[in-house]
Parts: structure tokens; C-alpha cells; sequence
């Protein structure tokens, strides 16, 4: 099911009902409820595919259990290893095989071995396996580096790995972050809920009026890129950056704005990156619970960036490279890992990737500095360049399009109007910069309501009932 | 909990209310009717098919997307001829047609358009969704993942009345030009089948628009360099057992195409496509390229379909053809 559906605006408000008028007073019931919603709401998409989720499930369960009863090191590791090897099977197996069988028929064929490629499998990738194996995974590693203990409760711990609002695109919680707010009983809180609703506005709002829109343009102008003007080519790349940006944020909002209607606090996943100062500042803006996964469970263990330069040039570079390996299984995505590795490279050899760690850009005045605006600039300019390879079919696409965009570089006559978007989204966030959570909540109250039903129309206007678009970042 | 639900109940409200006056102001308070959103091309020709084949021992049929649509005049190749080609109609659907009226009638001849979307590796999976070309509304013909996608026809009448009634911001702020009007122009003029775009002629675009609006570059989404058999099998297989004969055509297409095909490197994947047709045993009518003096830009409404000019002209020399088969 997805959030800018026909089913998901009757499927909400039917589970909120259950949860809070027929089930209230029961956490047990509580708790089942969201399963079988969550169950039904990946089910809506592939029956088939439930088990993964359900194996994964009790797999980690026991695992936690077993990890958490013995003392043993090796029994721990065992056991730890056994999570580790089911939950990345899966994803390798649907993910990544026909990538590395493909590519090795490639490379023997590139010295000339005629191979042919039998072994390729016609396999579904299964929505959001990337979400939800990384985040059963976090339980088991949590219990083995003694973070947190194991539930017994099974159905609050298969309520944790399936809870529907973030099952599919993130946040990827901790499970030292949601499973006690599942075992703990929950009150119904008018603040969290309204404030919930306003998220879910907001990110409708930036997935089917500002990502919808500009992806029509995007999709025209990859398609097309080999004809067309280097101008139009950069506005394409502008463009993209903006959609992806609109697309998953408005996800992470709608989830975590779901959320808040059943009383649970999920973590922010953006903080207005493209306002970003530098690029390190970026990734502590971007895709933040995948960013902190990386940082917590590969950083850190491989030695983070307290033994010595050359280890942190190491372990920035798995962590990138294994970043856009995540995303998916193509070359684009492993070299757009590579290319953010290199930018940010300066920062740790400097020992400057903390440097703009103060939250909000122009904090005391309404607009930026020269020096402030120029870094906003220059660090967009950089993760947009890098887009092309994440946004492109293949690697050999990705260079033709950069060379084209600046060897036949003319103004763009046409298809200038997603700056129309663009500017509206900027308007919002640069406005309520120092109220990142709550964009759309305005103090003046007719401006508030106005706002509401601006808002309102535009998601009714664009919302699209068929030919619905999913959102990006499920196919990772 | 009841301060949330009042709050909710009053915008809810509010918000509807702006709506129901928008449309009211829009449509008057007597128009409320639905039936002119619906697919009314696509449900008239299944009515009309179905009185059509009540009325013959066999018949023979005109099956493809819009190219074949506005190529043939069903009713110019005689009596029993059916035109069932829709916009978007892949060879997928044809198969899906024909299997379920294979035991209503008696099909002799089948003239099947061919097209490079009849050839992709998937009809619903694309890294970034751009799809190629699925009519959806054959679900009536059951529901399966290609002809579905999850998609019914009550959403598509809701959105049409959404789309016709409520502007999007581009067309509040006048961002885009108003291009929905073609579909609307059609009709099923005949009894037979026939809705081809009988009123627009050929507009004269600029180099830039033409090829932003070239159909080589949708034509070709998800068709990989060895195009995929798959589909074709299926439909030739099929109407192998039936013991129908069926001509594959390919419809003129104007130089622009051409061109634009070159541009983009994917005149080679055509060509595989045409070689792998040509292994087979089966009657292809190639018009791919034709003489630019008898088909020139007059004769086509865009770079791909034929204008009513056109149509007549193609139908003439498909039945000359067809009469010499005989």
C-alpha cells in the first residue's frame, strides 16, 4: 500500500479508530492491531513477500534471546553471525544476485570469453528489504554490544521489525528507540497527534504536488538528455535533487507523522540538508537514521576516526561505498558512494567534518551572509553533480550527460516552470528554518488555516489515483 | 481525543465544502453527471463488438495501439471487418482480447500493428517507472499484473472528474499549455470499430518541440538491444492454434522518427526487432519506411501517426494487398 493511495487514506483512519476507540485499553490488542495492519499493509503489495518479513522476524527474535541467555563469546558470535547471515542473505539474494552474476558474465565476456548468461533469475525485489533487515539487524548487534536487552513479548517484537508507518521507506529505528515505546502503554496526546497531522500534510504535500510534479520533467529530460541542450541538462539535475529530496522527505514526514496518531515518536530522517554549510554537514542532514546506522554499526567498529588518518580515509570510504551499495544494485549507485566518499575526504583529513555543527543556518537574521549563502552554493553544487550518477542507467550514461551538459551549454527556453515548485519549497523551509519539525505550524492562526487549505487543495489537485507514482526510494 | 476528532470533523468540513462550491461554480448545479469521464471509446467498441460478432458467422479483426487506430479504416477493407486497436494497446492485450473471444466467433484474419513497445522486458518494471505502453482499461478483459497494475476503473473516472474540475497549480499559475483535448476528439465513428483522429492535421513544430515530443524516445522504454520474444510468442502462438491468419504490420512513420531514432542509437534495436520477427515464419507488412512522396508530412498528425488523410490513403493500399492475398 502506499501513502499517497486511495486504500492508505481509508486504511488510516479505520486502524486509528480501532487503536484508540476499541482497543484502548488493552496494549496486548493494541500492539496486535498495528501487526495485522502493518501485515496488511505490506501484504497490499505482494502477499507473497510477507514471509520475508516473518522469517527475518523470527529469526532476530530468537537470535536476541540466545545472544542475550549466554555468557559464551563464541555462542554470542555465533548467533550474532547467524542474524547477520539470514537478513543479508535475503537481501543479497534478491537484491544483489543477478548484479554480480551479470557482472561477471560482463567482465569474463570484456577478455573475451563468450559467456552466455544463464544464471540471471527473474526475481521481484521485494519492497523495502533494505529498511527492514537493517533494522532487525540493529536489534541483534544492540544485544550483543550489551545496548539493550531482548523482549520476550513476540508480538511487540514482530510489531517492531513490521510497524507499518516506516516499514517500507524508514526511518530505520533502534530498536533501543521504538520497542520500549511499544512495550510501554500509550496515551492519547492532542499535541502529538495534531502535530502528526500537519507532518502528514507537509509531506504529502512535497511528495504529490513537488516531487510528482518535477519527476514528469526529470523523467523527460533523462530520457531524452542525448538531444537535448546543456542548459536543459542542468535544470534536469536541479530538478532531480529537488524530487529525490521532496519524494523521501515527504515519506519520512508522512511516516513520521503517522506515527505520532498511535503515540510513537520516530526519528527525524532530514533537517533541511540543501541548506546545508559543508558536506559533512549534509550527511548529518540526509537520510539521517541510515547515516547514524552506518556511523554506530561499521564506523565505529571498524575503528571510527580515532586510530590515525589513513584508517578514517579507510572507513570513510567503506562507509560511502557501501552506502550507495545499499541503495542498489547497479554501478551508478556504487559510484555516486565513491564520489561522496572523495568529497568528503578534506573534512577528515582536516579533522573539519564537525565544524557547522550549530543547527540552524542564519540562526539571527532573516537571510545569509555572502560567506554562508556561497558554502550553501557550493556544497549543493556538489551533491547535485553527484545525482547524475545516481539518477542515471548506467555509468557510461552518467558521463555523457555531465559532457553534454557542459560542452552544449545554452539557457533552457522550455520546461523552466519546476522552478515554480522549487521556490515554494524553498519559501516554507528557508521561512521556518528554526522549526524544522513542524513546518507548516504558524503561529497567526488564520495564516495557519489558510495555509492548511492551500495546502489541502494543491495535494487534492495533484494527487493522481491512477498511474500513482510510488516514492523512489522503496526500490532500495 | 474529542477536542482532535471536533478539530478534524471542522476542517474536514471546511475543506469539503470549498470543494463541493468550487464544482458548483464550475459545472452548475445540474451537471453532476459522471458518464462523460469514463472510457467511453474504449466500453463503446466493446458494446460494439459484441453486437458485431452477434451479427457474423466470422470476421476479421484490426488489433494494435493507435497507430493502428488512425492507420485503418475498417470499414474501407469491408463489411466484416472489426477495428478493436486502442491508444496504448500493446500485443500483450491483443493476446488478452483475442483469448477471451476466442470461443464467441469465428476470427479468419487478424491485421496486427507492431510496434517497438510490444518488444520491452517488462511491461510494469522500470528503475525509474517509466513504463511503456499498458491501456489499462482491459482489466475488463481480467485482471492480471500487466493490464491492472492495481488500477480500476471507478479511480479513473474519479480522476477524471478531479482533473477536468480542480486545476493543479501549473494551470492555476498557467504554467502549461492545455494538451488533453485530443483524446476527447475521438469517437467511434463506426459500427466497426473506426475511431481514428479524424480532425487533426499535422502541426508544424519547431526542430526543438519535435524532438522532445518524438515518440522514438517512449516508443523504446525497457526494449533492450535483443528485444523480448516473449509477448509476440504468446499472441502468434495463440492464434496459430486458432488457425487464424494474421499479417503484422508496421505503419509508415514520418522522417522526423526516423531521425530522431538515429539520434538516440535505437534504430539498431529496431532492426533486431525485425530480425527476430523475420525468423519466424509468419506475414509482415513493413511500412516502416516509406516513399516520402506518396507519405509525406501531410499525411501524418504527429511524427508517428497518420493523419485521416493518411489513414484513407493506407487503408487503399493495405486492401489492394489484402484482395491479392486472396
Amino acid at each position: 500500500m502506499l501513502f499517497n493511495s486511495l486504500e492508505f487514506i481509508l486504511f488510516l483512519p479505520t486502524v486509528f479508530i480501532f487503536y484508540w476507540f476499541v482497543f484502548n485499553k488493552d496494549l496486548n490488542k493494541q500492539n496486535s492491531l498495528i501487526l495485522i495492519s502493518s501485515y496488511t499493509f505490506y501484504g497490499w503489495w505482494d502477499i507473497r513477500f510477507l514471509f520475508l518479513i516473518i522469517l527475518s522476524t523470527i529469526v532476530d527474535y530468537f537470535v536476541g534471546l540466545g545472544i542475550y541467555n549466554n555468557q559464551n563469546i563464541k555462542v554470542r558470535k555465533f548467533y550474532l553471525c547467524l542474524s547477520i547471515f539470514i537478513n543479508l542473505g535475503v537481501l543479497f539474494f534478491f537484491k544483489y544476485f543477478n548484479f554480480f552474476i551479470d557482472s561477471w558474465v560482463e567482465l569474463l565476456n570484456s577478455f573475451g570469453y563468450q559467456q552466455n548468461n544463464v544464471w540471471s533469475l527473474n526475481l521481484i525485489l521485494p519492497v523495502g528489504i533494505s529498511f527492514y533487515t537493517f533494522q532487525t539487524m540493529s536489534y541483534s548487534l544492540d544485544i550483543y554490544f550489551k545496548k539493550i536487552s531482548p523482549t520476550k513479548d513476540f508480538i511487540s517484537f514482530a510489531t517492531f521489525v513490521s510497524f507499518f508507518p516506516q516499514l517500507v521507506a524508514g526511518p530505520i529505528e533502534r530498536a533501543s528507540s521504538l520497542l520500549p515505546q511499544i512495550i510501554s502503554r500509550r496515551k492519547f496526546d492532542l499535541n502529538k497527534s495534531t502535530h502528526g497531522l500537519r507532518l502528514i500534510l507537509w509531506g504529502m504535500f512535497k511528495k504529490v504536488v513537488i516531487a510528482d510534479s518535477l519527476g514528469i520533467l526529470v523523467n523527460k529530460i533523462f530520457l531524452n538528455y542525448s538531444t537535448l541542450d546543456g542548459g536543459v541538462l542542468a535544470l534536469g539535475l536541479v530538478y532531480f535533487s529537488f524530487q529525490i529530496y521532496c519524494d523521501f522527505s515527504g515519506y519520512s514526514d508522512i511516516a513520521i507523522g503517522t506515527a505520532k496518531l498511535f503515540g510513537f515518536d520516530l526519528m527525524s530522517n532530514f533537517k533541511l540538508p540543501y541548506f546545508s554549510r559543508d558536506i559533512s554537514e549534509f550527511w548529518r542532514k540526509w537520510h539521517i537514521s541510515l547515516s547514524t546506522w552506518f556511523r554506530d554499526y561499521l564506523f565505529i567498529p571498524l575503528g571510527g576516526s580515532k586510530k590515525g588518518t589513513w584508517i578514517s580515509i579507510r572507513n570513510v570510504f567503506c562507509i560511502f561505498l557501501i552506502s550507495g551499495f545499499w541503495h542498489g544494485a547497479n554501478w551508478t549507485f556504487i559510484f555516486w558512494g565513491l564520489i561522496h566518499s572523495l568529497f568528503f575526504m578534506p573534512f577528515i583529513i582536516k579533522k573539519t567534518d564537525k565544524t557547522n555543527q550549530s543547527k540552524v543556518i542564519s540562526e539571527n537574521t532573516f537571510f545569509p551572509s555572502f560567506q554562508e549563502l556561497t558554502k550553501v552554493l557550493f556544497t549543493y553544487s556538489l551533491t547535485t553533480f553527484a545525482w547524475v550518477f545516481f539518477r542515471s542507467e548506467s555509468i557510461s550514461d552518467s558521463f555523457s550527460y555531465i559532457y553534454l551538459m557542459f560542452t552544449k551549454f545554452s539557457f533552457p527556453n522550455n520546461d523552466k516552470y519546476g522552478f515554480v515548485f522549487i521556490l515554494l519549497l524553498l519559501a516554507y523551509e528557508w521561512s521556518r528554518r528554526k522549526d524544522v519539525e513542524d513546518i507548516i505550524n504558524f503561529k497567526n492562526m488564520y495564516l495557519r488555516y489558510f495555509n492548511y487549505l492551500f495546502i489541502s487543495y494543491c495535494i487534492f489537485a495533484h494527487f493522481q489515483l491512477v498511474d500513482l507514482s510510488q516514492f523512489i526510494y522503496f526500490q532500495f | 481525543m474529542n477536542t482532535f476528532i471536533k478539530k478534524i470533523s471542522f476542517y474536514s468540513i471546511t475543506f469539503f465544502l470549498f470543494l463541493g462550491a468550487f464544482f458548483l461554480i464550475k459545472n452548475g448545479v445540474t451537471n453532476f453527471g459522471v458518464k462523460k469521464y469514463k472510457d467511453n471509446i474504449f466500453l463503446k467498441k466493446v458494446e460494439y463488438f459484441s453486437d458485431f460478432i452477434n451479427k457474423k458467422q466470422s470476421i476479421n479483426l484490426v488489433l494494435g495501439s493507435s497507430l493502428m487506430e488512425d492507420a485503418i479504416v475498417p470499414d474501407s477493407l469491408g463489411e466484416k471487418w472489426f477495428s478493436f486497436s486502442n491508444g496504448s494497446q500493446n500485443i500483450y492485450q491483443s493476446f488478452k482480447f483475442l483469448d477471451f473471444y476466442k470461443d464467441s466467433v469465428k476470427i479468419d484474419t487478424i491485421i496486427l500493428g507492431i510496434n517497438p513497445f510490444d518488444f520491452p522486458y517488462s511491461y510494469t518494471r522500470n528503475r525509474f517507472r517509466n513504463a511503456p505502453h499498458v491501456r489499462k482499461s482491459f482489466i475488463i478483459f481480467g485482471e492480471d499484473s500487466i493490464t491492472s497494475l492495481n488500477q480500476h476503473n471507478y479511480k479513473k473516472t474519479i480522476q477524471a472528474i478531479k482533473k477536468a474540475n480542480y486545476p493543479n497549480l501549473e494551470q492555476i499559475l498557467g504554467l502549461t499549455k492545455k494538451t488533453n483535448k485530443i483524446l476527447n476528439e475521438r469517437k467511434v465513428w463506426s459500427l466497426q470499430g473506426y475511431s481514428g483522429d479524424t480532425k487533426t492535421a499535422f502541426q508544424k513544430l519547431n526542430f526543438k518541440i519535435e524532438k522532445s515530443l518524438s515518440k522514438s524516445f517512449i516508443y523504446y522504454i525497457n526494449v533492450k538491444e535483443f528485444p523480448n520474444m516473449f509477448y509476440f510468442d504468446l499472441f502468434n502462438n495463440l492464434a496459430d492454434s486458432l488457425k487464424i491468419k494474421v499479417i503484422y504490420i508496421v505503419t509508415p512513420k514520418t522522417d522526423i522518427y526516423h531521425k530522431n531514432l538515429i539520434d538516440i542509437n535505437k534504430n539498431f534495436i529496431w532492426k533486431n526487432i525485425v530480425d527476430s520477427l523475420n525468423v519466424r515464419k509468419i506475414s509482415l507488412w513493413d511500412y516502416e519506411v516509406v516513399n516520402q512522396k506518396s507519405f509525406n508530412r501531410k499525411q501524418f498528425r504527429d511524427d508517428t501517426h497518420l493523419s485521416h488523410i493518411g489513414a484513407k490513403k493506407f487503408t487503399k493500399k493495405i486492401r489492394n494487398r489484402l484482395r491479392f492475398l486472396k
